[in-house]
């Protein structure tokens, strides 16, 4: 028997079976502390759900008329906005990551991650300007299918885009010297290693498409005012009874939480049909023709390539002909003109390289040219986002620094900075528990309910966080920024524990089994091997995850920059706040947004870069 | 259907690396050309450089020419699939597609030329290939099951049978035996023997005996020293090179002395 007072035996080699009570304290506090945070990053979503749940259920007016039709409308939305952002957003990532030049294909990446931090309210705002200028009700649900498009095209284009550059070299590389184009490449290997991920993007795109469709309700009284028994007038006082409506929540949070519970269910139900996913039938023989450009013995390398200068010849030849055939039509707009040569020229393009080069080029050409077109698409609001916080900050730049702006930017900062305080831990202990202590059952529940919480949508979080301190405080006292704080936590944890599990993943398994065969403790293999090895991919997932949460988040912000507490301070709420009341400062919140997210993207890439080995190319 | 390839002036970088410097040679059709020398100086390299998926590799260069049949490859009007359909490559590191079959491997290559291809016709395609590197009586049972499956020295076997499905016109053959018993080293070798009949096979390998027995002619490549570029030391017939090797370079390295 062994107990504490005994001195620890000299020779490591002298007892083999140590009782559990007695094993080092820094394997049981590490343990320990795993198990805490592990704790702690399921508690606290769940607890937000619940606390909505229950104050759904006794809410005073009951679900009332209004409820069912702002769910139909929600769902009709966001079904429209996926069903036209999926292959919008997919092809963008393909064309960032395997399609761009190669030297190009880094910054594109970036420019993809950037996109995806963007909080969607700016989208919103911006997509409504385009789509629905007049101001009126967006109460077509297909046109607020289009404005809700913008939102979630930069979230699919992001994570598709990960798990597209995480693609196996090697893998790549043999389909290719198999002779493969790079199109046949990409569907021989990538989108194989990638279906799952797309699957669950898609899943994680609906909900939040669901989230910022009530977002829309909210801004913008999608749902028309008179027909519910809230009020939607947009400003904020508007916003904040219409969440908080008579002391209890709203059929918004009504909604809200059948929406986050949908999402679970379709989830976990999902995770769990794709994992016994049966294997592949054996495929079919293809009887095709043979190809102009298969092999054939002794066939030419050199021949049959379209010249380099054929695109100088035929993109002024395709201006040419829109341009008659406008005149002679009668019509003329830039737009119109812009739109008509992009299309002439991707058919022309299509079309010669078929006659030329053959069906095989054909389709490589015509899958990279529509690629590269979702990826102008997909840029397009971040871009014409930047032109116009720019003019705006040119036009009036003592708003840019007037005390209110920098208040609500300090406001922004403070909160995130607190949530990530107490996220970030809490994360990795979890994905530590996940990985080291849970054994495979274990990691696979820790997995799903990640992926499942990762696809609640943001506003649940933030009204679970309001009803929270509503219930602690009194619906009049809600700490505005306290509680964007806890609902940022419960964005940010599962997108932690999903990133740091697949890093942590990455540390190859010789790594580990070396230092426990040199006799290291388990605590301190976890420690020196384990995180070390990672720390790298592990701080890029927690600035990942800190970017798509502040991305995800806007709604939440705006709801606690409008609370009726005492410090109202964020910049989406600011920025809701000038939308509505019309004054100045807009787009100065909107720069101000934006350079947060990039100072955050950025940080994100440089501090990993010096931070410790990356394996991967 | 065999091809002669000259290398002519080929320098290869990975971005300030130069791996591989000034080489030129020539390798004839219908024959078995051996590239041997120490670890990391640039054999791999080159194998990349012949077939154009050097350019594949992020930050990758090549500077100089690759003639094949008098056409360099890196030509403007040149297409790089269809350098890759004629000379194919077999990777270092065994790579099967793990989302396909053992069978669907195979045949991933024959696939893509969208050649008319029966039920019948593709499974002899299969058959023969396994048969022809010692895998089939392994792996008859199970054609359907994933890839993933099979052991080190199985999936690279698999990896040779994919290249040659594709009938390739010069086969890269990179450390194919270097993970394999004396049984499956041997139909390799068999197999590189048949291939000879009618196509141009390089193979790069660390085994000098197995280079003496397979290869007509040897390249030894090496480096100066840590950090300079790979070069070509010697090339010549292989029983000159190992019998009587005009550099001192190389008499070290195969007798021993070094690397
Ligand atoms: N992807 C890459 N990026 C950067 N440098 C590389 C890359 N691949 C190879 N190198 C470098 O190029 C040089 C030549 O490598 P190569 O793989 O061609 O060697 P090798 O002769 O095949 O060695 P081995 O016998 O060990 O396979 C080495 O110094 C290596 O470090
Ligand atoms: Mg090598």
């Amino acid at each position: 028997m062994s107990n504490a007072t005994q001195p620890p035996p000299a020779a490591p080699a002298g007892r083999l079976v140590v009782p559990p009570g007695a094993r080092s304290t820094g394997d049981r506090a590490a343990r320990a502390l795993a198990r805490a945070g592990t704790g702690a990053a399921v508690l606290i979503p769940v607890a937000l759900i619940a606390v909505l749940a229950c104050q759904s259920a006794t809410a005073p007016g009951g679900p009332g008329e209004g409820l069912g039709r702002l769910l139909a409308w929600t769902l009709c939305a966001a079904t429209a906005a996926v069903a036209a952002g999926l292959p919008v957003g997919v092809g963008a990532a393909l064309f960032a990551a395997r399609f761009a030049p190669r030297r190009a294909r880094r910054a594109l990446g970036t420019v993809i991650d950037l996109l995806a931090a963007v909080p969607a309210v700016a989208y919103l705002l911006l997509a409504q300007g385009l789509v629905n200028p007049a101001g009126g009700d967006v109460d077509r649900a297909v046109l607020a299918g289009l404005v809700l498009m913008a939102a979630i095209v930069p979230t699919i284009a992001s994570l598709s885009h990960g798990v597209f550059a995480q693609v196996p070299f090697g893998r790549m590389e043999a389909s290719l010297a198999l002779g493969a184009t790079r199109w046949e490449m990409v569907r021989q290997v990538v989108l194989p290693f990638s279906a799952r991920t797309l699957r669950s993007t898609a899943a994680l795109a609906l909900s939040r498409a669901l989230s910022e469709a009530l977002t829309l309700a909210a801004l913008f009284g999608g749902v028309r005012p008179d027909r519910l028994t809230w009020p939607g007038d947009g400003s904020r006082s508007g916003l904040w009874r219409l969440l908080l409506s008579g002391g209890g929540l709203g059929p918004f949070a009504l909604a809200a939480f059948a929406v986050a519970f949908a999402v679970l269910a379709v989830g976990l139900a999902a995770r769990a049909l794709t994992a016994r996913r049966p294997r592949g039938r054996p495929r079919r023989e293809r009887a095709g023709r043979p190809d102009s450009a298969g092999r054939g013995v002794g066939a030419p390398l050199a021949g049959g390539r379209l010249p380099g200068w054929s695109g100088a010849v035929l993109a002024p030849a395709c201006l040419l002909v829109v341009v008659l055939l406008e005149a002679l039509a009668g019509a003329a707009g830039l737009t119109g003109t812009l739109v008509g040569w992009a299309f002439a020229y991707l058919l022309a393009h299509l079309l010669v390289v078929w006659a030329v080069e053959g069906s095989r080029s054909a389709a490589d050409t015509g899958c990279r040219d529509l690629c590269a077109v979702a990826f102008a698409l997909t840029v397009l609001p971040l871009v014409s986002l930047l032109v116009r916080a720019v003019l705006g900050a040119v036009a009036s730049p003592a708003v840019f620094s007037s005390a209110p702006v920098l208040t609500a930017v300090g406001g922004t900062l403070a909160t995130i900075a607190a949530a990530t305080v107490v996220s970030v831990p809490v994360g990795l202990a979890c994905a530590v528990w996940s990985t080291e202590y849970a054994g495979r059952r274990g990691a696979r529940v820790v997995a799903s309910l990640a992926d499942a919480a990762v696809s609640v949508p943001p506003l649940t979080a933030g009204l679970g966080a309001l009803a929270f301190f509503g219930l602690l405080a009194g619906p009049a006292q809600v700490p505005g920024r306290a509680a964007a704080g806890v609902a940022l936590c419960a964005l940010m944890i599962p997108y932690i524990v999903r990133g740091a599990t697949q890093m942590l993943d990455l540390v190859p398994p010789a790594l580990r089994e070396q230092a426990l065969a040199l006799g290291a403790a388990t605590w301190s293999v976890i420690l020196r091997v384990q995180l070390a090895t990672a720390s790298a991919g592990l701080v890029q997932a927690v600035v990942l995850a800190l970017s798509r949460a502040v991305g995800a988040a806007s709604l939440m912000l705006v709801v606690s920059g409008s609370a009726p507490g005492p410090t109202p301070g964020s910049l989406p709420g600011w920025i809701v706040d000038r939308f509505a009341s019309g004054a100045d400062g807009l787009w100065a919140g909107v720069a101000w947004l934006v350079v947060i997210v990039v100072a955050l993207e950025l940080a994100g890439r440089v501090i990993p870069a010096r931070h410790g080995p990356r394996n991967n190319p | 259907m065999a091809r002669r390839v000259e290398l002519r002036h080929l320098s290869a970088r990975y971005g300030a690396l130069t791996a591989v410097q000034d080489v030129s040679m020539t390798i004839e059709p219908r024959s078995v050309t051996a590239f041997i020398g120490p670890s990391g100086c640039g054999k791999s390299t080159m194998l990349r450089a012949m077939n154009r998926m050097l350019e594949v590799i992020p930050n990758a260069r090549v500077e100089g020419r690759v003639l094949l049949d008098g056409t360099n490859i890196y030509g403007r009007m040149v297409d790089p699939v269809r350098v890759r359909r004629t000379v194919g490559m077999v990777y270092q590191q065994p790579n099967p597609f793990p989302t396909m079959s053992i069978r669907d491997n195979v045949l991933a290559g024959v696939h893509l030329t969208n050649r008319r291809l029966g039920r019948a016709e593709a499974d002899t395609v299969v058959e023969t290939c396994l048969r022809g590197t010692n895998l089939w009586e392994e792996v008859r049972e199970r054609l359907d099951e994933p890839a993933t499956g099979l052991s080190g020295g199985q999936q690279r076997r698999l990896c040779i049978a994919r290249a040659v499905a594709v009938e390739p016109e010069v086969l890269l053959l990179d450390e194919p035996c270097s993970a394999l018993d004396p049984i499956s080293t041997q139909t390799i070798e068999e197999l590189i023997g048949r291939l000879r009949e009618d196509r141009t096979v390089v193979i790069v390998t660390h085994n000098m005996r197995q280079a003496a027995r397979v290869s007509e002619r040897t390249a030894f490549f090496s480096t100066d020293g840590p950090g300079t570029p790979g070069r070509l030391v010697e090339y010549d017939d292989t029983a000159t090179l190992f019998s009587n090797p005009r550099h001192q370079q190389t008499e070290d390295y195969i007798t021993g002395r070094l690397g």
